[in-house]
């Protein structure tokens, strides 16, 4: 159960993004995302799903299916898909409720990107956007340049005064570039995955500044006599009540508190981190 | 008797007083007692959630709190295993450890020896075992189970007992007993905290005559409580009642009763009722794991079921725990076997459930109405169903008349 004055989303692309999707015509003229073989659903589904959610606004669908060496034809088709699905979407007598955040992609090309955001991005039910980054997420050393140019490619054509979101588990050093780029809202998927990797996160001193941060695995042996705070200066419930030693026992022993812990911890360190951005920008903004 | 229930446990009151327990309603052979332990004043009968290894399951230490969980369960062996008793004392014992500020109970770690190891020999040295992480015979003398139990530092230790299986029969049963005797007293000379009380443990198999005996032995030795253990390990329904039974009618009235390893709702009601005070079990939370419910009506609800799908009522209209006034059936219906989570609502309610139990238990005793509670109890338990006949002797032989 939410608090009442929280905002819910309706994203499908989470669950996408584990068995596959690709948006196929048939011959009902609808396309069908395909789930899995059990679940597969098409535009009048969508419609209905989003309705019955009844959440303040929802996530569009986007074939993300292209990879770096797909080929231009198939390149081509991918792109139509996502803007006749959208279309479906739309242009019907039924109304979808909430608002729309357009789902943007176009993989690894400029071209595409920038194609994408005019061809969906400026319809008129756009009440923001999410643009589409997994095949960056997850990467050691991600290209950042060219991560500047899609995001360029994608948002020069969009009015700047709508929301841009994107979503996956995103590093503190990735959250500060992808803001520097023009993003303004994230999820919270990497304080849980790093939860689920039995680690936690710290930001330096002179996070934004810096966008430097400590990781701490508690699978770690050398934790297990360790009776002090987790991060001695951290005022989470984490930190204030519970010690790495402890933390490095329910890890051991596979404890279920140990995630519940660690996510209650890296939450409020991802919090924070917003927090301390948007203190830098206000700054900036003074000056 | 005028009942006077108390609901509050401040840590300040509980530590300016020693250890005692006073017996402050009775009903026919049940007693609503109060036990103040150096963590916590306990009420009487009371059922402890058992946290393994220093955690409930994924429940937070404040979750327990407001249930109003006031004394819980952690196991030795597996404390004495990982993370080690050294480093349980080096983090300033459990309590601090775990962040729990209310009593704690340990075993002795005998009994998971007996039940998780390959190898396992009993002399009169102790018990010899194959440790089965590293593999090495390690030997448990009654002496090392208290110095375990005195570095985790729980408010009540068990004695080390020579556990046999239930359905043991023979001279076995008579040695083991007068072995747990002599165990005792080692166990005592060891013990040399004074803010921990040592429990010993009745033992003496189904044989009426040993328990009794027993009973002789162990209370004269007795200081704050005692336990009656060996049972739940299979023996007949009708065997179990009525050691309970017997040890209860020997036992002096000044000290708490725990039945080891009792925990489905109908035993702890019965055992109540027969003049017992504490139980531990694993079992609200073990079931959760398979998404079954404890509840009044009807014993179990299985939330994996289908016909659970679009049940949109909570799992027990009447309960208050976070779960009921929280989440639908279908809901957990839905994350169960997917979410952690589902399996940490079950846990909570079931938790609920057992300690709400107890309460209602207590009430009836404080307000002179135990034969209308069991009635109500059984005929909501069993609703569609026969009360089994090891209730409704055990009933009889309280002297209360069942209308269900």
């Amino acid at each position: 159960m939410l608090p009442d004055n929280s905002l819910a989303v309706v994203v499908l692309s989470v669950e996408l993004e584990l068995v596959g999707m690709n948006l196929t015509p048939q011959s009902s003229g609808y396309f069908l995302v395909v789930l899995s073989k059990e679940l597969q659903i098409d535009v009048r589904m969508l419609r209905s799903l989003v309705n019955s959610f009844e959440c303040d606004s929802f996530e569009t669908l986007v074939d993300y299916d292209m990879p770096r060496d797909v080929t231009f034809k198939k390149l081509a088709k991918v792109s139509d898909r996502t803007v006749v699905f959208c279309q479906q979407l739309f242009d019907q007598d039924e109304v979808v409720k909430g608002s729309a955040i357009f789902a943007l992609g176009g993989g690894f090309n400029a071209f595409y990107r920038r194609k994408c955001s005019v061809d969906i991005g400026l319809r008129k039910e756009a009440a923001g956007y999410t643009v589409e980054l997994h095949a960056f997420v997850g990467s050691e050393e991600p290209n950042l340049d060219e991560i500047k140019k899609i995001l360029e490619e994608t948002f020069d054509p969009l009015p700047p005064g709508k929301v841009r979101c994107t979503s996956g588990p995103f590093d503190p050093k990735m959250v500060k570039f992808l803001v520097e780029q023009g993003l303004d809202l994230f999820d919270s998927s990497y304080a849980v995955s790093l939860a689920e990797k039995n680690s936690a996160f710290r930001l330096a001193d002179d996070y934004p500044a810096s966008s430097s941060f400590v990781l701490t695995n508690f699978e770690d042996e050398k934790y297990a006599d360790d009776f002090t705070k987790p991060f001695e200066d951290c005022s989470c419930y984490t930190c204030q009540n519970y010690t790495k030693g402890y933390l490095q026992h329910l890890v051991n022993t596979k404890e279920l508190l140990a995630s519940i812990l660690l996510v209650i911890h890296n939450m409020t360190e991802y919090d924070r981190m917003f927090q301390l951005i948007r203190a830098a920008l206000s700054i900036s903004d003074d000056q | 008797m005028a009942p006077n229930v108390a609901t509050s446990s401040t840590t300040s009151e509980a530590e300016t007083s020693e250890m005692k327990f006073d017996v402050i309603g009775r009903v026919g052979l049940a007693r609503h007692g109060r036990l103040r332990l150096p963590h916590s004043v306990v009420e009487t009968p009371v059922f402890m959630p058992v946290g393994t290894q220093g955690t409930m399951k994924g429940v937070l230490p404040e979750q327990l709190i407001d249930m109003d969980c006031r004394i819980l369960l952690c196991n030795t062996y597996h404390l004495g295993h990982r993370p080690g008793h050294e480093r349980v004392r080096a983090a300033g014992g459990l309590h601090k450890m775990m962040n729990w500020p209310r009593s704690i109970l340990t075993d002795s770690g005998g009994f998971q020896m007996v039940s998780l190891s390959k190898l396992m020999t009993v002399d009169e040295n102790g018990v010899n075992f194959e440790s089965p992480h590293t593999g090495e015979m390690m030997a448990l003398p009654p002496e090392k189970s208290i110095e375990i139990q005195q570095a985790l530092g729980a408010d009540i230790m068990m004695q080390l007992d020579h556990v046999i299986h239930v359905l043991t029969t023979g001279d076995i049963v008579e040695e083991a007993m007068h072995r747990s005797i002599r165990w005792l007293d080692r166990c005592t000379k060891a013990h040399t905290r004074t803010d921990q009380t040592l429990f010993p443990i009745v033992q003496g198999g189904l044989n009426l005559d040993l328990r009794k005996k027993c009973v002789e032995e162990m209370a004269k030795r007795a200081k704050v409580g005692i336990a009656i253990g060996g049972l739940s390990g299979g023996e007949e329904k009708s065997s179990f009642w009525r050691v309970v039974a017997t040890c209860c009618a020997v036992l002096p009235p000044h000290l708490p009763r725990y039945v080891m390893g009792v925990g489905f709702p109908v035993d702890l009601v019965i055992c109540s009722l027969l003049g017992a005070d504490m139980f531990d079990c694993v079992y609200p939370t073990r079931t959760a794991r398979f998404g079954t419910a404890l509840v009044r009506r009807g014993g179990l609800m299985q939330l994996n079921q289908n016909r659970y799908k679009t049940d949109f009522e909570p799992i027990d209209d009447r309960c208050t725990c976070h779960t009921c006034r929280t989440y639908t059936r279908a809901y957990i219906h839905g994350v169960i076997g997917k979410e952690t989570v589902g399996c940490h609502l079950v846990s909570v309610h079931n938790i609920q459930h057992q300690l709400d139990l107890m309460r209602d238990v207590r009430r009836a005793i404080d307000e002179e109405k135990v034969g209308e509670f069991l009635n109500s109890f059984l005929g909501e338990q069993f609703s569609g169903g026969e009360v089994p006949q090891w209730v409704r002797d055990a009933v009889g032989h309280m002297g209360y008349k069942l209308v269900v």
